[in-house]
């Protein structure tokens, strides 16, 4: 028998010093790296921590837009590189709090979260860190216990929710669906169901289109009920194939990275879809591209820039709403061949009465 | 009756069977050679980062085209896979840790090493540029111009959904015709016999570890390279547990393993199909429950109320006659 014992210790060791090496977030890849080493003049005052979700940096869509403004605020001398950090969630998100948390422990004056699922775990937190700003993109946490989270808005002044008027974009593009197919029916793929953040982009995305077309029909598919619906693309293709079989002509996603089945879907039906958050045009492959009508762009890179600007400034404090007229959407204008300019003229007026209040879009389904 | 529905319900089932018979055949070999072998999800996940990289690579960079790009990254997934399994193989096998802590260690390692990997790779950590290679699909004469919409459950069919489902046949030789199979088998029921007779345990359990993490490799790889297109931190989805569970009800029998493999395919694919789910009894039924359906047949199976189910004998157990360190 001899000394397999110690072997075996030897082993287990080995392993969890691998584990835990593997297991360890890497951390600061993004702000560290390619940044052209001393940014001319930057403010030394403030620190900015920023916690990724699921996807993390790369995924071409919610985290990279943070991850822009970030970078924006960088290069305009509001924070200095060296003074940010940034960590990612794993697959399921479980370690969502314990990042966060990490980023508040090590001191940065302001903590991003960047996703609503942050909202519960700030919300909790933020008492203990009451000299560390909180800023969550998307977020929910000052609804405090209506929302059936710890505290309420009084006990958390360090916390600011940044949203969007999701619906105000969403609308944008449902009247460029229904311009572009002049067809009677198109569909609509929502992520998670059931937080009332994807039914903002359905809402207004059915608004968008019955304001052209009053008859359209919009079929609507949602793919789970937790944020892995958010990850699981088999589930958006085999979901969309069966929308485009139904006779949708155009396809609008909101649900993360499992839009990339829906571009799937549309190549195999040789249909049209729309994009979500970021202008998914220009990190589809070759044979998606001419099929991506246009993106439904939310700027979270805005929110992220503001908020990095009001803690250098000291102006940071309470929630924050983005819409058309604040510069927090916008639709995307990369595929002309199929977004024609007599579609985008019309969808800039109704941005325009839009922000001029003629059109009032509802942020939840009829 | 919704003809077209139950197509693509078949054809999304052929999807999941795929992943699910692939990486059950995996843990198939290392069970029946007396290693429990939890840690198929692991294997698979390593399966998808390098799988996704072989694709690309082999495709793009050596420009190696179609269809042996594709192939060869099946091939990487395939071999990571082993690779990964020989971790397993070394650590219940040479040093007889309990194979349920290694399998536990396995799942927990992957997700950290896919990131490891991931970076290596592709210089990101969570995901692949989208719309990677993959083998193009096959038209079948007679399955892809079926009558009534059922050509739907065929079309854009991948190669390895057909090489998946014939695997059956030289694993079912192997195992039951061939000497090899025998010995394989005799390690996992009664080690200590097959050592009398002049079988080298180790060997065999060694083989039978590192082919489960060739086949839960291949799986993941096509998941990732075939279905996907691009590599996404979590893109299993947990279907390594339900191969598991699989692999359980079919009692080790590879003939078996492909209905139930197929059965747990299909119900995933069911909650997809709105016509399905209008359709008479599932209308009435919460999609969640369906969902459920094949974790709630595994459990009756396993709890003895269908058939019997009877693992090999002497899986899990530490064998210590080996004498091979």
């Amino acid at each position: 028998m001899g000394s397999w014992r110690t072997r075996l210790l030897v082993l287990v060791a080995l392993l969890s010093v691998v584990a835990a090496a593997c297991g360890d977030d890497d951390g600061d890849t993004g702000a560290g790296g390619d940044g052209d080493g001393a940014a001319a003049e930057c403010n030394q005052d403030i620190t900015v921590g920023m916690a990724f979700d699921i996807g993390g940096l790369g995924d071409r869509s919610f985290n990279d837009a943070a991850d822009a403004g970030l970078q924006q605020a960088i290069e305009d001398g509001l924070v200095c590189e060296e003074n940010t950090e940034t960590n990612e969630a794993n697959s399921t998100g479980s370690d969502r709090d314990q990042n966060v948390q990490a980023l508040a422990d090590a001191g940065f004056n302001l903590v991003i979260g960047v996703g609503f699922a942050f909202s519960p775990g700030i919300n909790t937190i933020a008492p203990d860190y009451p000299d560390v700003n909180f800023m969550i993109v998307d977020g929910f946490a000052t609804c405090g216990t209506a929302c059936g989270l710890t505290n309420d808005a009084e006990a958390i002044a360090n916390v600011a929710d940044f949203t969007f008027k999701e619906h105000e974009g969403s609308f944008l593009v449902g009247a460029a669906a229904a311009l572009k197919c002049e067809c009677d029916t198109i569909g609509f793929l929502g992520g998670q169901q059931g937080t009332g953040l994807i039914e903002r982009f359905q809402a207004g995305y059915e608004a968008g289109a019955q304001a052209i077309n009053p008859d359209i029909n919009v079929l609507v598919d949602y793919i789970g009920d937790d944020t892995t619906a958010f990850n699981d693309p088999v589930r958006g293709e085999a979901l969309s194939t069966s929308m485009y079989d139904d006779g949708a002509e155009i396809i609008y996603h909101a649900a993360g990275a499992s839009g990339a089945g829906l571009f799937n879907a549309a190549v195999d039906a040789d249909k049209l879809a729309i994009g979500v958050d970021s202008d998914q045009y220009l990190t589809a492959s070759p044979e998606q591209q001419p099929l991506i009508l246009t993106s439904m762009l939310k700027r979270v890179d805005t929110a992220v820039y503001t908020a990095i600007q009001q803690t250098g400034d000291d102006s940071f404090g309470g929630s924050l709403v983005f819409g058309l007229a604040e510069d927090g959407l916008d639709y995307a204008k990369s595929n002309p061949d199929e977004l024609t300019s007599d579609i985008q003229e019309q969808l800039d007026e109704f941005k325009q009465q839009i922000i001029d209040g003629e059109i009032t879009v509802p942020d939840a389904p009829a | 009756m919704p003809f077209t529905d139950i197509a693509v319900a078949l054809q999304i089932s052929f999807t999941y069977f795929t992943v699910i018979y692939l990486t059950g055949l995996g843990g198939l070999f290392s069970e029946r050679s007396g290693i429990v072998n939890i840690g198929l999800e692991g294997l698979m996940i390593v399966g998808t980062v390098s799988g996704a990289w072989g694709a690309r690579y082999f495709t793009d960079t050596l420009d190696l085209g179609q269809p042996w790009g594709p192939i060869l990254g099946l091939v990487a997934g395939a071999a990571f896979g082993a690779a990964f399994a020989g971790v397993h193989a070394v650590a219940t096998i040479t040093f007889r840790v309990d194979h349920i802590v290694s399998g536990v260690v396995l799942n927990l390692v992957a997700v950290g090493l896919a990131r490891f990997l991931s970076q290596a790779f592709f210089g990101q950590s969570t995901q692949s540029d989208p719309g990677g290679p993959h083998l193009t699909p096959l038209a079948i004469p007679g399955l892809s111009s079926l009558p009534g919409g059922l050509d739907r459950a065929f079309e854009n069919l991948s190669p390895v959904v057909i090489i998946a489902a014939l695997m059956v046949f030289p694993v079912w030789y192997a195992l039951n015709r061939l000497r090899w199979g025998l010995r394989l088998r005799a390690c996992g029921e009664n080690p200590e016999a097959a050592r009398s007779l002049g079988v080298n345990v180790s060997t065999y359990r060694y083989q039978g570890v590192l082919l489960s993490g060739a086949f839960a490799g291949m799986s993941g790889g096509y998941l990732a390279a075939d279905v996907i297109g691009n590599w996404r931190e979590g893109q299993t989805l947990g279907l390594g547990f339900i191969a598991l569970a699989a692999l359980i009800l079919s009692n080790w029998n590879p003939v078996r393993l492909l209905f139930f493999a197929w059965l747990f395919g299909f119900a995933v694919a069911i909650p997809l199909r709105q016509g399905l789910t209008d359709f008479w009894l599932i209308r009435d039924v919460p999609e969640q429950f369906i969902r459920m359906i094949p974790y709630i047949v595994t459990i009756v199976a396993i709890a003895g109320f269908v058939g019997r189910v009877r693992p090999p004998a002497a899986a899990g157990r530490a064998y210590e006659g080996a004498g091979g360190t």
